[in-house]
């Protein structure tokens, strides 16, 4: 069944945030997913970070899926089921083939994200036996459980089979066993709306606007094609469910404080990286793509430029209404935001949300600093792993963040300056 | 008769190995009549990616598509993502050919 | 970052003075031999030789391994030769060594070498994060199919030898030199094991217990059973 995502997605044009059928999502790249599950694994090993992931994304898609057979009257399991899976290619996850009955089953599982992405980065060069689809595992268990009228947590999945040992296929087992019964908790658009402060203007924003309108503009026709793949600007990409990244980061940062507390600066510096690694890859690539060079044209080398088309793409991504409050080209950039899809997850769901994981937007702001700076644009563009590497051992920005939405405070606002 | 295109070809910035590539058109300016030539049985428009300042064609057999940014004329050999990674610089190296021999009008 | 294959391969070519297998794209090392010190510094001249066969490739193209460049330097001299769309070797030769004879060497071992790129690309594709490389490299049009890869893409350089440093260190420059997305290795250790940054910064002063807990932090991040230190 193709999905139409742009049917039930509602943007909340102030805020510069989407949501799916009430649940938030975004889009990030195959390199930011696999490096935040292993981020997820490095702080509780394999399999313990394997469960986290899979009951995140059990909980993240429940709350997608009701509420998307509500709205769009699906009512028989054999519609639902069929819902589940296009809307799971739609947001370029892969094809899902749900053969299950009220007490579970198998799902099989062709082009999953995770498994894929994993096989094209590191299928040369790694070996792992460990599944790597949890989102598409917890995903299938929900979509069950919606399509027969089952509390969340009733059936839990199991991946039983992934590509990445070198399997021909991925399969997933969904069962009554061992499963516990589920909180699907999640931002929704009304509760941001009554929690973020409201929208302000940074600097250049008649230059930003026209770019996110254009890219939201291109963005709109952009969906899984009947794998579930979606490539846009020549990226690999995904449209997730934020809430996914978001309880998987909550619940694993309240087992290491508590289990291993020396590992928690190393797990947010690892989320830094994640977020630094988005910026750099995602918006960089896209910035060097053709659809970037037809639509606002190719970079010019000018860092206030590059600085102005990351900000846009975080806002057409999803992130949040980032915003310029400063640039120093080589020295300083200030970046605010009323609050991102994280920050508002903590102050909204975390138990303790001065504490809540962040990253993107801290780890976005070096990123865009290295882009805008230590990136030769003319005559082309050299945006490669070898280059980011280069840049992260010699890494000459420091960020702070000075403002936490998440800890209570009226804004998120990050401090970019050269060391 | 003449290749409209140049003869360089070089891997593009891509966020995966070996899957864009680049080529430029000899004169931007004929970016729209590379586009409706290139259009044949064997390369067919796409047309919901064909905005924004690109035009974008397939080869349905394989999925391949070439980008063209109208504006600058760069062309961008985009093979399928799922193309086994020990064929794309062959896979790319065909699609080339296959441009280089559309000619100009 | 001696690979012993590598190394058992030149070492027996005896004008060899250095040679280096190179990402074609980056100049990034993957393979490093040199017998005695060397006068210039592998990694600046990886990268400089590099960016020299993306020049010339962009004049003359590129289509099948071939000889890229020879440089004649008063101390050296330097063959440059490509073995795959993404790979080049370089070769440095006695000064005297006439060219013939060095063309010589390389023709006989270029085909080992080149089956020993896919244990050795690893080594760089491990370590990128993500975006492919936009190599200035016209694709090969009918490229050798490329052996099976190994059942355990083992890390493939050796660990330091310093007789002066301690295991701890020994283990991490290992780590070091060897992890995909190295520069954050580091952190992955200290979430997995629970031990500070700050310990690992100076892993002289690791316990036993400690010393085994990061062991197996390297393993897994490296992805082998067995660690050849």
């Amino acid at each position: 069944m193709n999905f139409d995502i742009d049917a039930a997605r509602l943007h909340l044009a102030e805020h510069e945030m989407d949501f799916l059928a009430g649940s938030p999502v975004v889009a990030h790249c195959h390199h930011f997913n696999l490096f935040w599950d292993q981020t997820m694994d490095d702080a509780l090993g394999e399999e313990a970070g394997r469960r986290v992931r899979t009951v995140a994304a059990h909980k993240s898609s429940y709350r997608l899926l009701q509420s998307l057979a509500d709205e769009v009257g699906a009512t028989t399991p054999v519609e639902r089921l069929r819902l589940a899976g296009g809307v799971f290619s739609a947001m370029g996850h892969g094809k899902l083939h749900l053969a299950v009955g009220r007490n579970g089953g198998l799902v099989r599982g062709e082009q999953l994200h995770y498994g894929f992405g994993w096989r094209e980065k590191y299928g040369g060069t790694l070996t792992r036996s460990a599944p790597a689809d949890a989102f598409a595992t917890g995903f299938s268990a929900a979509a069950t459980e919606v399509a027969y009228g089952l509390d969340p947590g009733s059936l839990a999945g199991n991946e039983e089979r992934c590509i990445v040992d070198g399997s021909a296929g991925c399969n997933i087992r969904v069962s009554a066993n061992g499963a516990e019964p589920l909180l699907p908790l999640g931002v929704d658009p009304q509760s941001a709306r009554d929690v973020l402060p409201p929208p302000f203007d940074g600097l250049y924003e008649d230059q930003i606007g026209p770019v996110v309108s254009g890219l939201r503009d291109f963005l709109s026709g952009v969906a899984g094609d009947e794998r579930g793949v979606i490539e846009a600007f020549g990226v690999l990409v995904t449209a997730h469910l934020a809430d996914y990244y978001n309880h998987a980061a909550n619940d694993v940062l309240e087992i290491i404080a508590r289990d291993k507390p020396h590992g928690v600066e190393a797990f947010r510096g690892l989320l830094l990286e994640a977020g630094q690694s988005c910026a750099f890859h995602t918006f960089g690539g896209v910035l060097a793509s053709p659809e970037w060079e037809g639509m606002v044209g190719a970079p010019t080398g000018d860092p206030l430029e590059v600085v102005i088309g990351c900000v846009s793409l975080a806002r057409a991504f999803g992130f949040g209404r980032w915003a310029i409050e400063e640039f120093e080209p080589g020295k300083r950039l200030v970046m605010t935001s009323p609050g991102t899809y994280e920050s508002l997850f903590s102050r909204l769901i975390s138990a303790d949300a001065a504490q809540g994981p962040g990253g993107i937007f801290v780890g976005a702001g070096i990123g865009i600093m290295q882009l805008a700076h230590d990136v030769t644009w003319v005559p082309r563009p050299s945006i490669d792993g070898a280059l980011y590497l280069e840049l992260a051992r010699t890494n000459p920005w420091h960020v702070e963040q000075d403002s936490s939405f998440a800890g209570g405070d009226v804004l998120d606002r990050i401090v970019v300056t050269r060391r | 008769m003449m290749s409209m295109l140049s003869p360089r070809f070089a891997r593009d910035v891509g966020c995966r190995a070996d899957l864009m590539w680049r080529c430029d058109l000899e004169d931007p300016s004929r970016s729209s009549a590379f586009v409706d030539t290139a259009t044949t049985d064997e390369f067919v428009a796409v047309p919901e990616a064909t905005r924004m300042g690109v035009a974008v064609f397939e080869e349905p057999v394989s999925g391949h598509r070439v980008v063209v940014v109208l504006r600058t004329g760069r062309v961008q050999v985009r093979l399928d993502a799922l193309t086994p990674a020990d064929t794309r610089a062959r896979e790319a190296q065909r699609v080339f050919e296959r441009l280089q021999s559309v000619e100009a009008p | 970052m001696t690979n012993p294959d590598f190394a058992a391969l030149v070492r027996g070519i005896e004008p060899l003075r250095a040679c280096f297998i190179v990402e074609a794209a980056s100049g990034a090392l993957h393979r490093e031999f040199t017998r005695g010190p060397m006068p210039v510094e592998p990694a600046a001249v990886a990268r400089a030789v590099a960016g020299l066969a993306r020049a010339q490739t962009d004049i003359v193209g590129l289509a099948e391994p071939a000889t890229l460049c020879t440089l004649e330097w008063p101390s050296v001299r330097v063959i440059v030769r490509s073995v795959s769309a993404s790979a080049l070797v370089i070769f440095f030769f006695e000064a005297d060594t006439k060219l013939g004879v060095a063309r010589m060497h390389i023709t006989n071992i270029v085909d080992e070498l080149d089956a020993l790129l896919p244990s050795t690309r690893p080594q760089t594709m491990r370590a990128m994060p993500s975006v492919a490389a936009p190599a200035d490299v016209e694709p090969s049009p009918a490229p050798e199919p490329e052996p099976e890869p190994a059942p355990e893409p083992a890390p493939a350089t050796s660990p330091s030898t310093d007789p002066s440093s301690s295991r701890g260190q020994r283990l991490l420059a290992y780590l070091d030199e060897n992890a995909p997305d190295t520069h954050a290795a580091l952190l992955r250790v200290s979430l997995q094991t629970g031990l500070p940054l700050s310990l690992l910064k100076s892993p002289e002063k690791l316990s036993g217990d400690e010393f085994e807990q990061v062991t197996a932090s390297v393993r897994r991040i490296l992805g082998v059973e067995q660690l050849p230190l």
